[in-house]
Parts: structure tokens; sequence; C-alpha cells
């Protein structure tokens, strides 16, 4: 007869910690789901079954803005890691890597709006950037990047956020390459850059891979930046969803656009971890 | 020694416990009315009452500097009331106060109020309260009973004026235009140096859009009253959109109103649609340069206004009544002009602080419903930006 497992009182010690996750995630998430069919209305309290929102939340408004915040999102993961990469790989052998790294770091710890107001500013007609461009001769009148339909602005913004976000993962990872296995390589006749190409970059792909999943979720899911720098259309996906609600007063509709923004999401947080799965396998053969 | 301690203890105890209850006893009963019953009460019992309630919560979003020195006025003029100042967003605040509607307590007492019709569709509003208030008469009396096209019929009681107009710099703007064909002319000469605001992040990009609908599709006036946006009212608005579309890259589109005055200030922009207020706010502040003009055009620009409400459930139905006939007093109105250098809701007020010429008020048009404003802002996203981005 099989025996009964006793039961481990330890296991409520997570009470806590999951009381938290359901309370504030998983109750959210099925408020949302439910805004999103009109089961839930906290403002008038009025709720009935409807499609409708699904039927309508589709429309060129919504595509543009996925579209959009899709590119976005791309372009700063990748413009970052490319930033972030060698920069890493320099100050790990700057003997000023000691006040650099902290210095670089600063933009991680301002807060997003902040930094926005900041960039602006630099970025204006009459910014910083306009005018050394006019002063050095490069363009002859003021280039309109803020709110420019192409997101320029919303994309520099976000660099200068991520790149220390993305210095703090690939820092550690760069610095944690074992000096022996590269001192291996070299006695072997590799050079620098056969160092870098066959031992420091596969063993630290994983965490790029990691470190640029994670900025594409930032910037996709970023509010307080596209509202301050981004164009007119089409908007974030968030912005999109707070306007639906507080302008058009259609939450029904914001919930619609919460949720597909939401699976969007969990999508690419599968994506991080069946990839950090398959390169923690691979990385661990190559070693 | 201790037992005496103890003893004086429970006598004083006792002595100020005597002194509490004679002074209850002394002080007048006051009747706590509601507010239907507070409509038939002298202000000085509504004073009494208001003192035994002992507090009104006030909401607004904006001009926190001007309400701050009301609350002040407000609490020297009646002692013992008093005067909460709640300032927050307006769209998050409106939606609490419709969740709030069927409760029998709500958070706020009095509120500025810039949607009428939610809140009144809602039924969160008491009213009307206009013909009590003591200076009715001197209030102007369209806002007294039309806010933003919507028919309110007295609920709500004026508290400032607005209005939209053009904002330019002389210096590269020598001779304004005045009619619509001249402004055309203007945009077209001058491309990307006209700037309006998004009308979903400011009420300049709506003042614009409205001015528009006036000019090209035939007036504004069949809008009033409508409680929803008629289809064959608007049948014609693909006129105006297809104006706008025709010029999209010739008009710069702002995020703010604050943003059209800040791209004037800085060169990007050399005319831009602005409120009168918000302009005279940023020239007494240094944020924009003294030489720079308001007027309202002879195609003429609405203008409208702000009006209180008092909450149907609001907890200190004295206080807010008390408070309501304050804001639209001598000493409220006087700091309105003052402090948010607006024009009073009152048009007997001296109206010291302001940037329109008294000789272009003519030129002002009246606002559409608020079924229509939601229709001009969806319009302009899908029929404007969609199509020309």
């Amino acid at each position: 007869m099989k025996k009964r497992k006793k039961f481990d009182w330890g296991y409520l010690l997570l009470i806590p910690g999951i009381g938290y996750i359901g309370f504030f995630v998983i109750i959210s998430a099925y408020v949302m789901i439910s805004q999103s069919f009109g089961l839930y209305n906290a403002i008038t309290g009025e709720v009935a079954f409807t499609l409708e929102s699904w039927k309508n939340v589709l429309d060129k408004s919504f595509f543009d803005s996925l579209w959009f915040t899709l590119q976005i999102s791309i372009v700063v993961s990748l413009v970052s890691i490319a930033i972030t990469y060698p920069l890493a790989l320099l100050l790990q052998k700057s003997k000023a890597r000691k006040w650099l790294l902290p210095l670089i770091k600063i933009p991680y710890f301002i807060p997003g709006l902040v930094g926005s107001f900041l960039i602006v500013n630099l970025i204006d007609y009459h910014g910083l950037l306009n005018e050394v461009l006019i002063l050095l001769k490069i363009i002859k009148e003021p280039m309109r990047l803020r709110n420019d339909a192409n997101g320029i602005a919303v994309i520099i913004i976000h660099i200068w956020k991520n790149v220390p976000f993305m210095m703090i993962i690939m820092f550690s990872a760069i610095e944690g390459v074992r000096q022996d296995i590269k001192d291996c390589a070299r006695n072997l006749g590799a050079n620098s850059l056969k160092v870098l190409w066959h031992i420091t970059l596969p063993l630290t792909v994983s965490s790029a891979l990691v470190s640029v999943i994670l900025t594409f979720i930032r910037t996709f899911n970023d509010y307080a930046i596209s509202s301050t720098a981004g164009p007119m259309y089409p908007l974030s996906l968030s912005n999109l969803m707070k306007t639906t609600a507080y302008t058009y007063d259609d939450w029904t509709t914001a919930g619609c656009i919460g949720v597909l923004m939401t699976i969007v999401t969990v999508i690419f947080m599968v994506l991080y971890t069946i990839l950090g799965k398959y390169l923690k396998q691979g990385g661990s053969k190559d070693a | 020694m201790k037992r005496l301690f103890f003893v004086l203890l429970i006598m004083m105890i006792a002595f100020s416990a005597f002194a509490n209850g004679a002074k209850e006893a002394e002080a007048p009963k006051v009747e706590m009315k509601n507010l239907d019953s507070l409509m038939d009460s002298s202000w000085d019992a509504i004073y009494e009452q208001a003192k035994a309630e002992g507090e009104v919560v006030f909401f607004i979003w904006h001009d926190e500097a001007c309400y701050t020195e009301i609350a002040k006025a407000f609490e020297k003029a009646y002692p013992g009331v008093k005067f909460n100042l709640v300032v927050s967003d307006s769209s998050a605040a409106l939606d609490k106060m419709v969740a709030e509607a069927t409760e029998p307590k709500g958070s706020f007492d009095v509120a500025v109020i810039n949607a009428p019709q939610t809140l009144l569709n809602a039924d969160a509003l008491f009213g009307p309260i206009v013909q009590k208030l003591e200076n009715y008469e001197k209030l102007d009396q369209n806002l007294c009973m039309i806010q933003e096209g919507y028919v309110h019929n007295g609920y709500l009681a004026p508290l400032y004026r607005n209005q939209g107009g053009l904002l330019y710099n002389p210096a590269k703007v020598p001779n304004p235009p005045e009619t619509w064909a001249e402004l055309e002319a203007w945009i077209d000469a001058n491309p990307k140096k006209f700037g309006v605001c998004h009308p979903l992040q400011g009420g300049s990009g709506g003042v614009f859009i409205l001015s528009a609908i006036d000019n090209l599709c035939g007036g504004l006036d069949k809008y009033t009253g409508d409680i929803d946006a008629d289809p064959e009212k608007m049948a014609n608005w693909g006129i105006m959109w297809n104006w706008f579309l025709e010029r999209m890259d010739k008009i710069t589109i702002t995020s703010s109103n604050n943003d059209s005055l800040s791209r004037l200030n800085q060169g990007e922009l050399d005319l831009v649609v602005a409120w009168d207020d918000g302009t005279y706010t940023a020239k007494s502040n240094g944020e924009l340069f003294k030489d720079v003009t308001f007027y309202i055009p002879e195609f003429g620009m609405p203008g409208g206004g702000d009006t209180i409400g008092i909450l149907k459930n609001s907890q200190h139905p004295a206080a807010s009544l008390l408070l309501a006939n304050f804001l639209t007093g001598d000493v409220a109105q006087t700091l309105i002009n003052d402090f948010q250098h607006a024009y009073p809701g009152r048009t007997d007020i001296e109206v010291k602080y302001t940037v329109i010429p008294p000789e272009d008020l003519v030129n002002r048009t009246n606002w559409t419903p608020y079924a229509y404003k939601r229709a001009y802002c969806l319009g302009f996203v899908s029929e404007v930006l969609q199509k020309a981005y």
C-alpha cells in the first residue's frame, strides 16, 4: 500500500509571496480579462457580456500602435546591445572602470519620466544637439526631433535608459569569463580578436540575449517616455490604452488592449525562458 | 503620597468631563439638514450647520496656487470650516465621482466641472443651485444654463471663463490672419510655422477644430443642446478633415497646450492656437517672451468656461453650499483673475489681468456639446492622423 505523503508545514511560509502574486497579478489579470468582455465595470458598475470591443479593438489604430511599439522595442534592444557589448569589453580592461562604471549606471536609477524630460531638452528645436550640428555646419535648419513621426526621440531616450541596465548584466557576464581559459587560448596562439570570437562571445551570448529580451519587454511596456517624446500618431500601446480608457471613456476596449499587450509580453517571456534554457545547455556543452 | 496623587488625578478628569459637558450644554444644537432642505435656509443658518460639519472637500485639477489662496480666504471668512483642497487628474476624479454616484457618501463635496454631461447623466450632481447663490444675477448667464453646449439648467455655477485664440510672435508675423482665407494663405506661405495641439492632449486643439467646423461646415449653433452626436449634422465634416489632410505637411501638431507655447517661445513656431489664461500665466512667469500677442481672429474662436457643482452625496452639504456661494463671491472671483489670470465667472468683476483685447470679444463663439467633442477627437485620429502618417 502506498504511504500517504506527510504534509510539509514549511509550505505555509510561501503564503506571503504567493498571496502577493495571487492578489496583485492573477486577480488584476482576471479583472482586465473580465473588463474586456464587459463583465467588470469599476466606474458605473453596469455589466453585460459583450464581444463588441474585441471586434472593434483590432482596427488600424491598434495595428499601427502595435507595429510602432514593436519597431521601437526591436530597434532599442538591438542598438542598446550593440553599444553595451563593446563598451563592457572596453570597460573590463580599463583602469578607470572603478569610476566609469558607476557613472554609466546613473541613467538606470533616474526615473524614465525625468530622463525623458532631460533628453527632450537636448534634442529640442533649439536644444544642444541641433545647436552643435548647426555650429558644425552639418545641418542648416534645426531638426524637429521631438514627437517626430519615426519615434527617433523615443529611441534615443530608451537607449540612454537601457544601456546602463544592459551594462549591469553584460559587465558581470564578461567579467565572469575565466581568465585561465583566455590564457590557454593565448598560449595556443590566439590573438585578442580570436579570444573574443571563440571564448568571450560564446560564453556571454546567453547573457546578451537575456538582456536584449528584458530590454525589449521594458521598452514594449513603456508609457512615460513615449507619452512625453513619442509621435502624435501612432501612439505606443500603453498610451493607446490610457487614451482609450480616460479620453474615450471606453474601459472595455482598454481592457482588450491590456490583454493583447499581456499576451505579447508573455510570448516574449516564454521565448526568453526557452532561449535561456537552450543557451544554458549549449553553453555547458561548449565549456 | 501615591494615593493622594491618584485622588487628584481622578478629580481633574472628573472636573474636565463636567466642564466639557457644561460647554456642550451651552452650545446651541444645530439641526443637520440635507441639501434639499438647505435650499430654503438662510446663509447664517447654513454657516452654523457648516461649522458643525467642520470641513468641505473641493476638487480641482489645475492652478493649485490660486485655490490655495482661495482656501485661506474662505477659512478666514468662515472660521470653523476647514477647506480641504484636492488637486488631482481630472479624468481620474471624474471617474471616481461617477463610480461613487450611487453611494450615500462621496469623496468630494464641491468640484470644478469640465464634463457636465457625464456627471449629470450619472445623476452625480445636486441642483439646480445657481438661483440660490447670492451673486446669481451677476454670473455669466449663458454659463449658468449651458456649458460646452450642454444644457445643465442651473446645476452648475460659473467659476471662470476662458477663451481660445491665436498667439503670435509680432517680429515674425507683422500682419496676423483675421479671416479663414488669410489663415489658409499664411499657413501655405509659412509651412510648419503654425502649431495646433492634438485635440486629445489639450483643449486648444479642440478650439481650432471647432473653428474649422464653424468656418467650413456651416456654423456651430446647430449642435447646441444635443445629448448625442447627430450623424446628419456631422455629415459634412469630411470637408474639414480634408482641409487638415491637405495641410498636414504645413501644420505642426503639438503634444499639449503648453507645448504649443514652448515651441513658440523657442522660435520653432510663429503662430499657435492657445488659451488666454495659459498665455497670461506663461508670460508673467517668464516662460514666454514679453512681445507675444494674443487675439481672437475675426473668423471666430470658441470660448467657454468651467463651473462648480455640488456632489449629490456630499458629506458636508451646508459647507458645500457655503463654498459654492463663496467661490462666486467678490473675494474668490477677484483672486481667480489675480492668480489664474482667467476671466471670472462673474461679469461685474474688474478684469485686471488678461491678454484678450476687449474689442476682440465680439469674435468669441460657443462650444459644441461633449458628444461632438468625442466625435471630433476620434475623427481627428481616424480621418487625419491615420491617413497623414
